[in-house]
């Protein structure tokens, strides 16, 4: 809910901020469909903290006490989010985690004490089950293929809205990772021109899994529609990843990509 | 107490960042006595906004592009306008905050402090209590 709609538009018209605002409303969809590419987790227990209608625990970590507060008001309007922290630098970031363990932590990119990156590298290496979603007010491609690296869930650029942040907490909860496409292709456009990395050498049948992976199908449909069970699927997902020498997912479809093993457009 | 009576304070906020837009959107539809009435991306629009509009307030960022809050402080005031601004700030400065004070802020809020300093910032430029103030109405 936009709180913004209870103003009372003048006569003869809406208000700027309401027409912006609506806008947002039928642009943005809250599930992943067209325009977001989404990867599904394995489920049941690759996410052990995850219990079925328990509130999502959100922590946000930004700078400007105002962004952080006005994402508050926005995220307690949902009624299956929860605020457990609100922090303004990477230490405070990492003390939150440590002290309320949310299951996504927003994190802004620019802190005064060290870039989003980093923290999340940090916050990961001790709390692999926290999911990170990269805020961005700087945007960028190195931003974005930094906070890939540091196994971020997600990443809003920008321009992001009220939705879009809602969205991308629920999709990190859920273990998928969200990405614009025009962000994505940014970096795919980035990596093409980065010298080219070590493809590695995918059997026929890993191959078939990353453009499963690729067309974001989730574990389950890939094991079902391959007829492998979900653990041999989550196997070839290891050693893909292993071969293409990435960290996520994400990034293994952004190198293979951009090594031309696999090609986006390919997306039906 | 807020008299019903009393129109709410009108605001017209710019700010290049959508991020502060949003927010700030959300955090006065939650006060009775403030109704945003528009918001703009730079000093362009913030003008436009507050000719069209002549709010109590122009909440303005100092930096954005196409000229920041002065630009757009000054040209308001070369109009006649009696919109009163209160500049928004991330830099803690006193060139910046001299130089926003020159071009007729009433008051420099900076986007690190609590946004209850924005409020009674922008009430105090409408010449308003705090809806909590006056318990005795």
């Amino acid at each position: 809910m936009q709180n913004v709609a209870e103003a009372e538009p003048p006569e003869g018209g809406m208000h700027p901020v309401t027409e912006m605002l609506l806008d947002d409303v039928e642009r943005v969809n809250p599930t992943p469909e067209r325009g977001i590419i989404g990867f599904m987790e394995p489920s049941g227990e690759a996410s052990p903290q995850k219990v079925a209608g328990e509130r999502i625990r959100v922590g946000i970590v930004d700078d400007h006490a105002m962004v952080a507060e006005g994402l508050g008001v926005l995220l307690r309007e949902q009624r299956d989010l929860e605020i457990v922290g609100i922090a303004a630098t990477v230490a405070e970031a990492i003390e939150l985690v440590e002290r309320r363990r949310p299951h996504v932590l927003l994190l802004d990119y620019r802190l005064p004490d060290g870039d989003g990156a980093t923290a999340a590298t940090e916050i990961l290496r001790r709390w692999p089950s926290t999911k990170v979603v990269m805020l961005s007010a700087a945007g960028g491609d190195e931003l974005l293929a930094r906070s890939i690296e540091a196994g971020c869930s997600g990443f809003l650029p920008k321009d992001r809205n009220g939705h879009e942040v809602v969205s991308a907490v629920r999709a990190a909860y859920r273990g998928e990772s969200l990405i614009p496409t025009s962000v994505l292709v940014g970096l795919l456009d980035r990596l093409r021109r980065a010298p080219q990395g070590k493809a590695g050498d995918l059997t026929q049948r890993e191959f078939e899994v990353l453009r499963l992976l690729a067309k974001g199908m989730s574990t389950a449909g890939i094991s079902s529609l391959l007829f492998l069970s979900e653990h041999t699927v989550r196997n070839h997902v290891r050693n893909i990843l292993a071969k293409l020498g990435a960290h996520s997912k994400l990034e293994a479809v952004a190198v293979a990509a951009r090594d031309g093993i696999i090609s986006l457009e390919d997306r039906t | 107490m807020l008299r019903s009576s009393e129109r709410r304070i009108t605001v017209v906020l710019a700010d290049d960042q959508r991020a502060i837009i949003d927010a700030l959107t959300r955090l006065f539809a939650e006060q009775p006595d403030i109704e945003l009435i528009g918001a703009g991306r730079n000093a362009e629009e913030a003008l436009r906004l507050c000719v069209e509009h002549e709010p109590d307030v122009a909440v303005l960022d100092v930096r954005m592009p196409q000229g920041g809050g002065a630009v757009a402080a000054i040209e308001m005031r070369s109009r006649g306008l009696k919109t009163r601004v209160v500049a928004l700030s991330a830099f803690d400065d006193k060139a910046t905050r001299d130089h926003m004070m020159a071009a007729g802020a009433v008051s420099y809020v900076l986007k690190d402090r609590p946004v209850g300093e924005l409020l009674e910032a922008i009430r105090q430029a409408a010449g308003r209590r705090s809806p909590g103030e006056d318990v005795a109405g």
